[in-house]
């Protein structure tokens, strides 16, 4: 157990974690350099793009160092967005320590300073490293300063690299031996194991990826998930290489994974205790909870007639992410459909380029919300993630929505811009703090429904891409809550309606409105659309009838030719939903999603 | 005038004639100019058996209509011998309508009145534009004098037989050409008393010269409003002047002086087209020949045949053409066959005022007629639709 070290990389988007990754697989000799495929780790074709890791996978690397010994380095790879922090809990409770990576001309940012505190919680060994110093823009001193004085950590220790070179890679190497402690725990006793991962695999079910703190487990086996307190049969056990890696047994201080007959990651559950039935621990690891779903939309197939394949491609995708929550749902606009629930809007957007991609799916998506509690005058109290049950205003006693501490890193010049930005979103309670001189970390107290719509864009925008975001659910808050509808030619279009602000609507009313106007096609007669609350309209704009369309020539020649191009067009009207009398094409409901370009 | 005008449903006769002087700017039909005498001969020649051998039932018709292309720049000798060839294959029916269509600068009396010697009792003048700039623009051979010379002898004519009719052909919405010059042009034409017009908005198609003048900038395209004024602006014009509107391009002075031939593409009553490029249809099939002289002569003269492609009109693709070309028409379409399931898009055209119902017919009205495909997508798209869902509720 002594040559064991268990440890992860933390970081903000785009610091090179997973360039390091690779670089450490590559150094430890387990791919040549003909293998070496760039970021081995990241295998989505989003996490390749976006640059950053959603399913998180691990690798166990061999390493003789320097003191002639042999070392298994489990490095444990962490999901990198602020929606799956408790993931990146679960798997830093399975570490000893972590590279805290800082990008040398980036600085440090919003995630650093929260991966640092997650790290801390877990009383972790933290190595700070800085990483690209081959750029040009590298400011390494810069750099240095913030370790110390805002990060409060060891310069001494820092180690200088660039991942994209391979330089400083040994020293990082050498540092986890020489600085990360060794696992400790009890292989003769009885069995505890946390589960910080699963994947899907099509033939074996659920792998799950787990670290054992106590204990033993052997194929045969009987265990018990604790949370869900249900049993299987270990059909597997073994550690992670480049492919897994069958072993005899899993013991105190290892991480590997166990095949167990579990059917579906669903059938999982993140931060679960994994022990023998026959001789249980006396109680759970710490840290598990059932994780929630905290931003909703309604998803819907954009053909209602794909509706079956629509279903059966979330029913797959279901097998390889436990984390979204399904139920079924439907419009009078767009049909058929399921609500789905997600960690945060980053996770929305993931599975929704996913089930386009992976799954060939062409979708929908409604506005998203979050989960707005209500408590009514005869004492109900109402959970409602979804406008359509917005209950009937004048039976609410109080409504509440959900707020979230923001932590917002921007060089100081940008702090006018960023406050107006938090304040227009009904940010409150705002402080500062001066981590080091030039620099601000602006704390804002909003509601999480201000930010999950088009919030980070705008915040990238106005700071020129300087400024960092991260988040923490505060709790609810008293507000005054409206529902807006949105109505086109006196038609309610019940998928566009939002729950918001009553000081907030009028604007959301306006955009509304001057999306669907520049979306919707010109028809035979005038369309208005009209944002309203209760019978109140507070926005509108109008669609003007079409005057001219008719073509001039049509004779012998012309029939079939024009046919042909009615029957086409009649078929891109398919896609169209009708309202009444008036067609939305599918790209007006995404485009109301949308921030106006500024 | 909202009575329906007489349609027979005997055949009609077209016969294409792709040759032409010069080519037009804004023209997409198939034609060549600078073709030799002799292949020119060889056409005729094949026009000629084509029409003879054409296996086609029954064999009345009463319209014929030589359309182009340039028909009148053939050599009355041409003509004629095509005249006879459809005269030895079918009964002609009496009173028969036989139309030419002719450039007013291949018009002088004594032409006019060789084609009438032969049979030809109506000539459609491609009179455009009474603006030089305009016809210089279009890339027209003729001129604003010659297409008043024309005109006059047509008027004249007119006058002298009562059977003799005419059409003027004016286009709208010329590049850099003002309302008011284009109303000047109209209203001058009208002074000729013409039975019959037609004002066709200029289009802009692809691959020929003015799209390639478009293209790089050079003119503008009018926008939607603009030509929504010239098409309204030309409605009310020729309504004061006592015109009927029978089809969104097309204008008579009486009820029977409308294009006979024409009006049978707009009723599905059975056409045969002679000659490269022209269309057929027998009810059931449409047929088009292929459209290049040299290819479609080498297979008149080895196969007595030279089809192009057939398509099936099945009973859906006539319910689309039915919809789509009676939302041209001053008669509109049949009430009965509209799908049930429609009626409430029916009600929301209604009460935008673009069609009205009769006890039998849902007619456009004029401004109906100015979005008649959009109102046909829309009819067309919701019947789609309509048999969808019953289909996935079944």
């Amino acid at each position: 157990m002594k040559n064991i070290r268990n440890f992860s990389i933390i970081a903000h988007i785009d610091h090179g974690k997973s360039t390091l990754s690779d670089r450490l697989i590559q150094a430890t000799g387990m791919v040549s350099e003909k293998e070496f495929h760039d970021q081995l780790l990241d295998s989505m074709d989003i996490e390749q793009e976006r640059g950053i890791t959603i399913k998180s996978n691990t690798i166990c690397l061999p390493y003789t160092a320097r003191d002639g010994q042999s070392y298994m380095l489990n490095l444990i790879d962490t999901p990198g967005h602020v929606d799956f922090s408790y993931e990146v809990s679960r798997a830093l409770a399975s570490c000893e320590g972590v590279l805290l990576l800082i990008d040398a001309s980036q600085g440090v940012e919003a995630q650093t300073l929260a991966n640092l505190y997650a790290a801390l919680e877990h009383n972790l060994e933290i190595i700070p490293v800085i990483n690209k110093i081959d750029l040009p823009s590298a400011n390494v001193d810069e750099t240095l300063v913030q370790i110390d004085r805002e990060l409060g950590l060891d310069i001494d220790r820092t180690i200088m690299c660039s991942a994209k070179t391979g330089q400083g890679v040994d020293e990082i190497l050498e540092a986890i031996v020489r600085l990360i402690p060794p696992p400790h725990g009890n292989p003769d006793g009885e069995l505890a194991a946390l589960v910080f991962d699963a994947n899907y695999d099509s033939y074996r079910g659920a792998i799950i990826s787990c670290r054992i703190v106590d204990g033993t487990v052997r194929a045969g086996d009987i265990i018990r998930l604790m949370a869900l307190d249900a049993f299987h049969k270990v059909e597997e056990v073994g550690k992670f290489g480049l492919t897994r890696l069958k072993t005899s047994s899993l013991s105190a201080g290892e991480v590997g994974y166990l095949i167990a007959g579990i059917k579906t990651v669903s059938d999982t559950r993140i931060g679960d205790t994994i022990t023998q039935h026959k001789k249980p621990c006396a109680a759970p690891l710490p840290g598990f909870r059932e994780v929630k779903s905290v931003v909703f939309s309604s998803i819907y197939p954009i053909d209602a007639d794909d509706f079956p394949s629509f279903a059966d491609a979330l029913e797959r995708y279901k097998l390889n992410d436990a984390s979204v929550t399904f139920q079924r749902d439907s419009s009078v606009a767009l049909g058929q459909g399921y609500r789905c629930g997600f960690l945060g809007l980053l996770h929305l957007e993931v599975f929704q380029e996913r089930l386009e991609r992976e799954y060939d799916q062409s979708i929908i998506m409604t506005s998203p919300s979050v989960l707005y509690k209500f408590t009514l005058k005869s004492g109900i109290e109402l959970s409602v993630d979804n406008p359509h049950y917005y209950p009937d205003p004048s039976t609410i006693e109080t409504a509440m929505e959900p707020y979230i501490k923001a932590s917002i890193l921007i060089p100081e010049r940008y702090m006018g811009a960023v406050m107006n930005l938090c304040i227009s979103r009904r940010g409150e309670n705002s402080r500062f703090n001066y981590p080091t001189p030039g620099r601000l970390e602006v704390l804002f107290d909003m509601p999480l429904g201000e930010v999950i719509f088009d919030f980070y864009d705008r915040l990238k925008s106005i700071t020129q891409g300087y400024g960092s975001f991260d988040y923490d659910l505060i709790g609810y808050r008293v507000s005054d809550l409206v529902k807006l509808d949105i109505l086109v030619n006196g038609e309610k279009v019940d998928a566009l309606s939002v729950i918001v602000h009553r000081d907030r609507a009028r604007e959301r009313g306006v955009h509304i409105c001057d999306r669907l106007q520049e979306e919707i096609p010109r028809q035979m007669f005038k369309i208005a659309i009209q944002g309203a609350i209760g019978g109140k309209i507070i926005s509108r704009s109008t669609v003007s009838a079409m005057r001219k369309d008719v073509l001039a020539k049509c004779y012998g020649g012309d029939i079939t030719r024009k046919r042909k191009l009615l029957e086409k067009q009649a078929k891109g009207k398919k896609k169209m939903k009708m309202i009444g009398s008036v067609m939305i094409p599918q790209k007006a409901f995404v485009a109301v999603l949308k921030a106006r370009d500024e | 005038m909202n009575n329906i005008p007489t349609i027979s449903r005997s055949p009609g006769l077209y016969i294409h004639i792709p040759i032409c002087k010069t080519r037009c700017r804004y023209c997409n039909f198939y034609s060549r100019s600078g073709v030799t005498a002799e292949l020119t001969g060889t056409l005729i020649e094949c026009i000629c058996k084509e029409i003879e051998s054409a296996r086609w039932e029954p064999n009345t018709i009463d319209t014929i209509y030589l359309g182009g292309g340039t028909p009148s720049v053939l050599d009355p000798v041409h003509l004629k011998s095509i005249l006879d060839s459809v005269r030895k294959r079918f009964i002609v029916l009496e009173p028969a309508e036989i139309t030419l269509e002719a450039n007013p600068g291949d018009l002088d009396s004594s032409i006019l009145q060789t084609w009438l010697n032969m049979g030809i009792n109506r000539v459609s003048l491609g009179v455009q534009s009474l603006d030089d700039a305009a016809l210089r623009l279009l890339g027209r051979r003729h001129h604003t004098e010659q297409a008043l010379t024309a005109m006059a002898h047509l008027a004249r004519i007119s006058k002298e037989k009562s059977e003799f009719s005419w059409s003027a052909d004016v286009i709208m919405g010329i590049p850099n050409q003002s309302q008011r010059v284009y109303e000047s042009s109209l209203e001058r034409i009208l002074t000729f008393n013409p039975p019959h017009l037609s004002c066709y908005q200029l289009t802009f198609e692809s691959g020929t010269p003015l799209m390639k003048t478009l293209n790089r900038g050079l003119i503008d395209q009018l926008d939607e409003e603009t030509e929504a004024i010239f098409f309204s602006r030309t409605q009310s014009l020729l309504a004061e002047h006592g015109y009927w509107q029978y089809e969104v391009s097309n204008y008579c002075s009486g009820i029977d002086s409308h294009s006979h031939h024409n009006a049978k593409y707009w009723d599905h009553v059975p056409y045969l087209g002679i000659g490269p490029s022209a269309h057929s249809f027998d009810g059931v099939r449409r047929w088009w020949i292929v459209s290049d002289i040299r290819e479609y002569c080498r297979r008149i003269i080895e196969d007595g045949e030279a089809v192009e492609e057939v398509e099936l009109i099945d009973s859906r693709t006539m319910y689309n053409e039915r919809i789509m070309l009676g939302l041209r028409t001053a008669w509109g379409i049949d009430r009965s066959m509209i799908d049930a399931s429609i009626q409430p898009d029916i009600l929301n055209v209604i009460k935008a005022g673009l069609i009205r119902a009769t006890d039998d017919r849902l007619i456009p009205t004029p401004l109906g007629m100015a979005v008649a495909d959009s109102i046909a997508g829309l009819l067309i798209a919701r019947t789609y639709d309509q048999e969808i869902s019953t289909r996935s509720s079944c």
